[in-house]
């Protein structure tokens, strides 16, 4: 009887989805446009029009588009301790209108919501709490009708105080990042003055939000992103733009002598997709970021530590991909004490999935292995990831198959120590002559089809997105005029699972009508190079048209 | 096709006509886009001769290959393969330019006899141009003194999944030689062009860009330096649907001819974050010559959109 019983607690936990210490769960469809918002345990997102966020164990409705009579859109979660902040717009007739709503008591009851504003053009919200007391939700519309303002609540959200921050003299305005010092609110943006574009501060001092000081920092190009932080007590901004037509990642610190700015070397040239940051107490800065240069090797995954106020950076690959030929991006990291997790989007199983890296020293070595965290099985996007508790938390999308039209939101849950066992597993792999033998053979399947006409074959040859696309009967009804004589291998290449293969095909168009007319293509052969690619341990002929070069699966 | 009965009536009204009007002569068409990958992407190319005529027509293909490492090829030199064969007046010829179909010959029956292919003998995939000039036996340019002897169309076809789209040739009607410079068609350095595009995960945008100068029978050295833009072309960029804003400052230089896609003229940022959205902006000349420019939208496969389709159209400088 014991044992029986000890095997039904097994099954039990098993079938609950946890292993490894880890736990999972979904809710969907979402709205694939909102990446998922990921905030200590509680994830943000939108379902059929209406904003909920959700625990792993509680979900919580906070509003219905129904009810609101509007679009519910840019919502923003902020959870400190057990009080959960949530902002975000409502379009409806009349202009937009922000809301905030909060909960005291970890999600077990919601406030009424407030409008903090409404018929106004904003179509950003962002909340910052500096603690549950003291909340900023800054409204900003960027380009060339600037209008900012920030919401100042120091009752824990229960009222706001509705603030425009003016910056004078400026024809655009993008990026609007505020970051909170003591009692001062630095706003950093970039904008444009005079036809000059530049990186510029306006500093208010809180709670009153008189201005202080506004300062121009550094001339620029095109600012794509920015993000702001403190480097111990100083405010500080990470900015992207480019130099003589070279993309660079630069900075800004406020020291004892003024603004002091920075350029992070090891990333000159790369064009970044997106970057996160940690800041230590005692001024260590570490960044994540996704970087690619074009037409050399496509995104991929990079750590960067300043010890010294941004002055030098100690820039890292910490992926390891084998090759660069498929995309690794969009990082987030979290800290906890010295624990850091970084996830990211990354495509070398071409279906894309989550990884997660692993660092027990604060990004000074990083665990051999990048964690697969999603199953593989469906394309996942977008990661989040942050600590609550000693437990580490992840949310992502993940399409419900290859066509990737319908995506839930995954929540998993794990224990560190179960996380640092995974990271010290060993990736499954193929010897690369079994991968060499197995496309030739797919190779072989796929051309003896083509001059066979058995088109059951070269379909189910062809890669699954494209398959999730386009059903047999509409496949096998499309087929081009070409008959196919005799085929040969002439090279293959193989990197990672991406496989070149060139052949030699013969082939003939007997019958063909052309704008009314009837015409035809005698026996020829041709030299053509197609694609395969490795899913679910087996080769797969890419779908590509030749017209446009589209195919259903990018990576 | 001839009809040799009215030629003479033809040249009569033709005379009669020049002592009346202002003269503008046009007898080299510019066709901007070839695109050539045998057998499955053909251009068929059409050109009418209504005279008067030197007896011969020559074809220059400007070309280069589409791709180059596995890279798009926009920047690269071009290279100049071109024919001669005989006209009439009034006359007109269709042939494929991949050689495709009917080997590149006169297609559609036609019961001329052109005395050999017009295609450009190419294997893969290749972009170009071609300009179309009365000449003599030779391949030397002859002025014919006509106001419009020459007009071309051009459709460029997807024989395998079945999609097309076309234009007209383009024609200098003040001038008889390869002057294509100040063109009203041709978008002028330093002005922009709004337009929108489609979710980037389902949808390929991009852009045929064809920069023009005073001698087009030479090989390009002329380029055109092609940029996004935001509303206001005072900030390079992009927006998306939801008023989201994208400043970058992404640029590509095309010499001779070039089908620049719309990705390569975003940052991996913007990528990111309008992959499945799509968005608007405006695209423009930031420097060097002025181009002819055509936005191609395809779709491959996709029931949502009833299979593959594309579409076409030549970005217009009056925005």
């Amino acid at each position: 009887m014991k044992s029986v019983a000890i095997i039904w607690i097994f099954i039990v936990f098993f079938l609950s989805g946890v292993s490894w210490g880890k736990e999972q769960v979904k809710t969907g469809p979402v709205d694939i446009i909102l990446e998922p918002i990921l905030s200590s345990e509680w994830a943000c997102y939108i379902q059929d029009g209406d904003l909920y966020i959700r625990s792993i164990d509680n979900i919580l409705k906070i509003r219905s588009s129904k009810e609101a009579a509007a679009t519910i859109f840019s919502p923003d979660l902020k959870v400190i301790g057990n009080f959960i902040f949530i902002t975000w717009i409502e379009k409806g007739q009349g202009g937009n209108k922000v809301l905030f709503t909060a909960s005291h008591d970890n999600g077990k009851t919601t406030k009424r919501a407030i409008e903090l504003s409404a018929n106004t053009t904003v179509m950003q919200v962002r909340l910052y709490g500096e603690s549950r007391r003291r909340l900023y939700i800054i409204e900003a519309l960027s380009g060339k009708e600037i209008e900012v303002y920030v919401n100042l609540s120091i009752d824990g959200g229960e009222t706001f105080k509705r603030i425009p921050l003016s910056i004078d003299g400026l024809e655009f305005l993008y990026n609007p990042k505020p970051v909170i010092v003591d009692d001062t609110l630095y706003m950093f943006f970039s904008g444009v003055v005079d036809g000059k574009k530049h990186v510029g501060v306006k500093s208010f001092e809180a709670p009153s939000m008189k201005p202080k000081e506004y300062n121009i920092l550094e001339e620029t190009a095109e600012v794509s992103f920015m993000e702001t932080l403190y480097v111990r007590v100083n405010p500080a901004a990470i900015y992207k733009t480019t130099r003589e037509d070279k993309f660079v990642l630069e900075g800004v610190v406020k020291g004892d002598e003024g603004w002091e700015a920075f350029s992070i070397k090891g990333a000159e040239g790369l064009d970044v997709a997106r970057m996160d940051y940690y800041a230590w107490e005692d001024g260590r800065v570490l960044i994540v970021f996704s970087g690619e240069e074009r037409g050399k090797f496509k995104q991929r995954i990079y750590a960067a530590i300043s010890e010294d106020d941004g002055k030098n950076w100690d820039v890292r690959r910490i992926d390891k991909k084998e090759f660069d030929n498929t995309r690794s991006w969009l990082p987030r990291l979290s800290v906890d004490g010295d624990r850091v997790a970084v996830v990211w989007e990354d495509s070398r199983d071409i279906r894309s999935g989550i990884r997660m890296k692993l660092s027990t020293d604060r990004g000074k070595t990083w665990m051999e292995r990048d964690v697969p965290v999603s199953s593989g099985k469906h394309y996942a996007l977008r990661p989040m990831v942050s600590f609550s508790r000693g437990a580490l938390y992840v949310a992502y999308h993940q399409f419900r198959d290859d066509e990737k039209k319908v995506a839930d939101l995954f929540m998993e849950k794990l224990r560190w120590d179960d996380a640092i066992k995974m990271a010290s597993k060993k990736e499954r792999g193929i010897s690369l002559k079994k991968k060499e033998a197995l496309l030739r053979e797919r190779v072989n399947a796929y051309w003896k089809g083509m001059i066979n006409k058995d088109l059951k074959t070269t379909y189910g040859i062809h890669d699954p997105f494209y398959r999730a696309r386009i059903p047999f009967n509409y496949y096998s009804s499309h087929r081009g005029p070409m008959v196919y004589h005799s085929f040969s291998i002439e090279d293959v290449k193989i990197e990672g699972n991406v496989a070149i293969v060139k052949l030699k095909v013969k082939y003939e168009v007997s019958k063909l009508t052309i704008l009314g007319k009837e015409t035809s293509i005698p026996p020829k052969e041709i030299v053509a190079e197609d694609t395969y690619l490795f899913i679910d341990d087996t080769w797969y002929r890419k779908f590509v048209d030749v017209m446009s070069g589209g195919s259903a699966i990018d990576y | 096709m001839k009809g040799k009965a009215v030629i003479l009536v033809a040249i009569i009204c033709f005379v009669l006509t020049l002592g009346t009007i202002p003269v503008a002569k046009a007898d080299t068409v510019l066709f901007p886009v070839i695109a050539v990958n045998y057998p499955y992407v053909t251009t068929i190319v059409s050109v009418t001769n209504q005279g008067p005529t030197s007896g011969y027509l020559k074809y220059t293909y400007f070309y280069k290959p589409a791709f180059v490492g596995g890279l798009p090829n926009y920047s690269g030199e071009c290279s100049i393969y071109s024919r001669v064969r005989p006209t009439w007046s009034p006359d007109v010829v269709s042939f494929d330019a991949s050689g495709s179909f009917n080997g590149g010959w006169a297609l559609f029956n036609d019961a001329d006899n052109y005395g050999g292919p017009f295609d450009l003998p190419v294997s893969g995939a290749y972009r170009g141009y071609l300009l179309v000039t009365n000449s003599d036996a030779a391949g030397n340019r002859v002025n014919v003194g006509s106001i419009a002897s020459l007009r071309g169309e051009a459709i460029v076809m997807d024989i395998f999944a079945g999609a097309a789209w076309g234009y007209r040739a383009v024609n200098n009607e003040s001038r008889e030689d390869y002057d294509f410079w100040g063109m009203a068609g041709a978008i002028p350095s330093g002005s922009t062009f709004r337009f929108s595009f489609f979710p980037l995960n389902e949808w390929t945008t991009r852009f045929f860009v064809t920069p023009v100068d005073w001698g087009m029978n030479l090989l390009p050295t002329w380029t055109s330096t092609i940029k996004l833009y935001q509303a206001s072309p005072v900030v390079g960029g992009i927006y998306g649907r939801a008023w989201d804003t994208y400043a970058f400052n992404v640029t590509q230089v095309v010499r001779c001819t070039a089908g620049v896609n719309l990705v390569d003229l975003l940052d991996a940022t913007a990528y990111s974050n309008l992959w499945s959205t799509g968005g608007w902006g405006r695209i423009g000349i930031s420097s060097g010559h002025s181009a002819y420019i055509y936005k191609l939208e395809y779709v491959v496969n996709n029931p949502t959109y009833g299979g593959t389709n594309n579409n076409a159209y030549q970005l217009n400088p009056a925005d």
